[in-house]
């Protein structure tokens, strides 16, 4: 049976890591990503951007802003732009982290971790992640990357004390919020949506079924 | 026929109506490389698709947009799977035709009825 949250209350944020099929699966480094959920139920995530190699460059139009420039020819990871992506950059670019059916067509698994918060740190984080969004400045992908900038809204908004325990990547993040905030969090794994639910949104979690 | 290949991106539609639909045929189709230690597939790059898979298609000589012209895209997998090398499609298209964001196959018709077909064809997603 699906579960389905709706964000009210201000009280509470979220971490979902992406290629992460339950609270104990340590995925691959590079087969993992972080993006967050925020007060009122949206989702927002940090992605690097640049010259791959591959078809097309950053996102069109609205519900994505990067920096811009600095898009050189890049193979390793290194250097690139940032880029945030809200819940329409999402929806374009990767409607299989928000569309619950375009999961399952993609087998895209995440586990989401919720955290309660006090209305003060609802509003610090999402108001961290309205900087990034404004000035996403670089990525790199080991150190300066999707988790290090979900960490730093996190810390920004008091709800983390310290930067992530060892290398910077989306489940040490998760596994650091599981350890700092015991009792104030719930986890859910599956096929992840969300849907729009008055001024906010409602998280979708679909279970994986053999 | 223009010479240089065209590169399409691919979006999801996103609530979004295509522009224009085109018929093209479908010249390959191959997994898209993952680059070094599979750092281009990462999830965290912006461009990452799931199953990402580089398709090259050319346009129809006498269609309404592009024709004869040769492009590119990288489509996701589960979008990359309803093709068929060798075979007509369907593509809808955004944003003055730079971003493709719905593929399906074509009938198994001629060509000419194909080019009526595609006249009145929309996106599944734009049907509803």
């Amino acid at each position: 049976m699906a579960l389905n949250v709706v964000f009210a209350g201000g009280d509470r944020v979220g971490l979902i890591v992406r290629g992460k099929s339950s609270h104990e699966d340590d995925p691959s480094v590079f087969a993992q990503h972080a993006d967050c959920i925020l007060s009122t139920g949206a989702p927002v995530g940090f992605f690097g951007t640049g010259n791959t190699g591959s078809s097309g460059g950053g996102s069109s139009g609205s519900g994505a802003s990067s920096r811009s420039s600095a898009n050189s020819s890049n193979s390793s990871g290194m250097g690139m732009t940032g880029v945030v992506y809200d819940q329409a950059g999402l929806a374009r670019n990767r409607a299989n982290y928000v569309d619950a059916a375009v999961a399952k067509a993609t087998k895209t698994v995440s586990t989401v971790l919720l955290v309660q918060v006090s209305a003060a740190e609802a509003a610090l984080f999402d108001g961290a992640w309205l900087d990034m969004t404004k000035d996403p400045g670089s990525f790199q992908l080991l150190g300066w990357n999707c988790s290090t900038h979900a960490s730093q809204a996190f810390r920004k908004a008091g709800i983390l004390s310290a930067g992530i325990p060892g290398l910077d990547t989306p489940n040490n993040l998760y596994k650091q919020l599981c350890v700092e905030k015991q009792g104030k969090v719930s986890v859910a794994s599956g096929y992840v949506g969300f849907s729009s639910f008055g001024s906010g949104y409602m998280l979708i979690v679909e279970p994986v079924t053999p | 026929m223009a010479s240089s290949s065209l590169e399409l991106k691919w979006e999801w539609p996103a609530g979004r109506t295509s522009d224009m639909a085109a018929l093209v045929k479908v010249q390959s189709i191959k997994p898209a490389s993952k680059g070094f230690f599979g750092i281009l597939a990462s999830p965290s790059m912006a461009n990452a698709l799931p199953e990402a898979t580089d398709v090259s298609f050319v346009f129809d000589a006498q269609g309404a947009h592009n024709a004869g012209q040769v492009a590119t895209i990288r489509l996701p997998g589960v979008e990359a799977r309803k093709l068929e090398v060798g075979a007509w499609a369907a593509i809808g298209l955004l944003e003055s035709g730079r971003v493709c964001a719905c593929v399906q196959a074509a009938p198994k018709v001629s060509v000419e009825e194909l080019r009526h077909w595609i006249a009145g064809w929309k996106c599944p997603a734009d049907s509803n």
